[in-house]
């Protein structure tokens, strides 16, 4: 009796719930292409992230993937 | 009285008492005026989609876009009886959008009844010949974008009629839509129990990939090791596949980012929603104190490969 409460306990424990995964979300516009740029000009760019159907606040974390270039200043 | 003697005087007389009775009298009659006033073809004046700006979609539902138009016309602003806009982007051309049976949720938008404004530049009747209309379209998540891609060369263009149940005429503007890159999923994988060692074999879990934007994407993937207090398994421990795999065939889930190769194309009206398994499998290292253990794992949207 002790060794079946025991294998019941591992089986209970070894239970891995589930993990949660953000639901809808979406980026507008997802690339911003500027190939015109000249020396001094600042360009402001607004990208919206969407959620359609927002059911509760999302963490969000942005990675600018840019060319990286000592003449270029991405704020 | 001796100046009636005279006959010349007496016809000097006669005539200055003709000309004094004569200008005592008015000749007064009535003259009758008429003029048509012809109808005046209406026109469209300013046409403004959203604002002036690029159109913004929603994820995984409609987007309501307003266009704005002033029209005129010249026998007053009450004899206009309808403007109804068209609404298509540009390579489609105003002509093969301008019935209903030519409507297509990725880029033809036809006959939307436009509403005059409930305020500002309003009809007020009477001599008032301008008024403003609003056109409201709901667009689909997966309508066309043309800022990038195929259509980057192309816009989004509105024309309004306008009628006053004689003669009708057109204005147009245009703007761009916006790529849109998103997707939905499942909201949770469950491994269910396993020991120490073991590892899920040929049961895989699975969550539906959904895409939500309108533009081709592949799901990219990556994790955080799972942890139950101070213990945890590793986030390589998880695998996955555009499948049904066996543990140890599938890829190994990583703390970066990783593209699943299986392109959920953008949408139509006859594919949405267009969806995708990912099947999901987990191996426990030997020696992992027994508990329950969570994490997170994370899927993007990216650029189809």
């Amino acid at each position: 009796m002790t060794r079946m409460k025991f294998l019941v306990f591992l089986t209970i424990v070894l239970v891995f719930l589930p993990f949660g995964v953000m639901a809808g979300f979406g980026v507008s516009p997802p690339l911003i292409f500027e190939d015109k740029l000249v020396p001094g000009i600042t360009i402001e760019r607004e990208i919206y992230l969407i959620q359609g159907n927002p059911e509760r606040p999302i963490t969000v974390e942005a990675n600018i993937d840019a060319p990286r270039d000592k003449r270029l200043d991405i704020c | 009285m001796d100046i009636l003697k005279k006959p010349s005087n007496i016809a000097t007389l006669v005539l200055i008492s003709a000309f004094v009775i004569s200008a005592g009298i008015v000749f007064a009659d009535s003259v009758s005026t008429s003029v048509t006033v012809g109808n005046a073809t209406p026109s469209v004046g300013t046409v403004t989609i959203n604002g002036s700006s690029a159109i913004v979609l929603n994820e995984n539902t409609t987007k309501t876009a307003t266009t704005t138009a002033t029209v005129s016309d010249s026998n007053g602003c009450s004899e206009i009886s309808a403007v109804l806009m068209d609404f298509y982007r540009s390579g489609v051309t105003a002509g093969s959008c301008d019935t209903g049976g030519e409507a297509d949720n990725n880029s033809c938008y036809p006959q939307v009844i436009c509403t005059e404004v409930a305020s500002g530049n309003t009809c007020d009747g009477g001599v008032d010949t301008s008024v403003d209309y609003e056109c409201a379209v709901d667009l689909q998540y997966y309508a066309d974008p043309t800022d990038s891609g195929s259509f980057s060369v192309q816009t989004w263009e509105a024309t309004i009629s306008v009628g006053d149940g004689t003669a009708t005429s057109t204005g147009t503007d245009n703007e761009e839509l916006n790529t849109l890159q998103a997707l939905n999923v499942t909201s949770s994988i469950g491994y269910g129990a396993l020991s120490a060692g073991a590892d899920t074999g040929t049961t895989n879990s699975t969550t539906t990939v959904t895409n939500t934007g309108n533009v081709e994407i592949d799901p990219e993937l990556s994790g955080t090791n799972m942890a139950s207090g101070g213990d945890t398994i590793p986030v390589g421990s998880q695998e996955y596949a555009a499948a049904p795999f066996t543990w140890g065939a599938g890829t190994d889930l990583t703390t970066s980012g990783v593209a699943l190769n299986i392109t959920l194309p953008q949408g139509t009206s006859g594919t949405v929603p267009v969806t995708d398994d990912v099947s999901w499998g987990i191996g426990i290292p030997g020696g992992t104190p027994s508990g329950s253990y969570t994490g997170t794992n994370t899927v993007t949207a990216g650029t189809a490969q």
